[in-house]
């Protein structure tokens, strides 16, 4: 954490309003990208994001700098919130039991796929798989990060990994017969 | 390449393009966030103030109505075993009263009784007296 992000901390802790701006500008739009790539939806991925900060502001005080960086942290807040939104909403959540594709998992194999058909794909997964793409191919976070967002382990969150993308296989394979 | 290394990086691809298509932040996204951290803080201080309040509020009812009970009720906050000595002695206390009155009411009566034979030897005496000067 740089000098200045710990002064910012600690006049967001005193209440003084442009350290909100700093951290806004330089998190609001990456927390934004992450909701809307886990719920989908422009409107309620920006009420969410509204609802992340306003709480990491609210509960910055026990925000613990050696145990994540601000960012991993404040992912955290978006993805216990897009969870709860999404379970509030009844929409699917992740789930190791449920999942339909599972039982073909083990016969995909990797083919050679366009974007366009991946991209449909990813359409289909369900919202906090894609979150944990979203994690991993695009912010590049390491599993041991990801695994603190997502109150998981990194062992459990790498097999996820893998099935998830046997999943996309399958998903491409279906839409090709 | 293998193929799984190809399928990687074709995703790589995919999230990437899906990102850059996501929409940007909004403009007053960060006063809106500042608006509801002050609409926030205001909820926060009235549920402190209320909360302050309630328990003066408790604290003052309950006093007034500990002290007009225990004005009720002089004992209530004394222990039985306490109570019970207290009991005890006042019950010695009001039988040393009653035994000081039956005493003296004795010491009454006999001093009546003293005084009624004197003036009954008196007046017999008298009446020796008058019966010999006649």
């Amino acid at each position: 954490m740089t000098d200045l992000e710990n002064e910012m901390l600690q006049a967001v802790r005193h209440g003084k309003e442009k350290a909100y701006d700093y951290f806004l500008g330089r998190y609001a739009q990456e927390v934004l990208r992450f909701l809307l790539q886990t719920v989908g939806n422009e409107l309620d991925a920006e009420e969410l994001a509204q609802d992340t900060f306003v709480k990491a502001f609210g509960h910055i005080g026990s925000y613990d700098p050696g145990q994540a960086s601000f960012s991993t942290w404040l992912r955290r807040i978006a993805w216990n919130t897009a969870v709860n939104h999404l379970k509030r909403k009844r929409l699917p959540t992740v789930s190791l039991d449920d999942d339909a594709f599972l039982h073909k998992a083990d016969e995909a194999e990797p083919e050679r796929v366009e974007l366009e058909q991946l991209d449909r794909a990813l359409e289909r997964l369900r919202p906090l798989e894609r979150s944990l793409i979203q994690l991993y191919y695009y912010d590049e976070l390491p599993l041991k990060d990801i695994a603190y967002i997502m109150d998981s382990n990194p062992l459990a969150l790498a097999n996820r990994l893998k099935r998830i993308r046997k999943k996309l296989y399958n998903l491409i394979k279906e839409e090709r017969k | 390449m293998k193929k799984e290394e190809a399928f990687e990086q074709t995703l790589r691809q995919a999230i990437l393009r899906r990102n850059e298509q996501s929409p940007d932040l909004p403009q007053d996204f960060a006063r809106r966030v500042k608006a509801r951290m002050d609409s926030r803080r205001r909820r926060t201080s009235i549920v402190r103030w209320a909360t302050v309040g309630g328990i003066a509020a408790s604290l003052f009812i309950g006093t007034i109505w500990i002290v007009g009970w225990g004005e009720a009720h002089p004992t209530a906050h004394i222990s039985p075993e306490r109570q019970r000595m207290e009991q005890f002695y006042r019950q010695a206390e009001q039988q040393a009263l009653l035994n000081e009155q039956i005493l003296m009411e004795r010491v009454r009566l006999e001093h009546e009784h003293v005084m009624q034979s004197v003036m009954e030897a008196q007046s017999e005496a008298e009446a020796r007296i008058y019966t010999a000067i006649d």
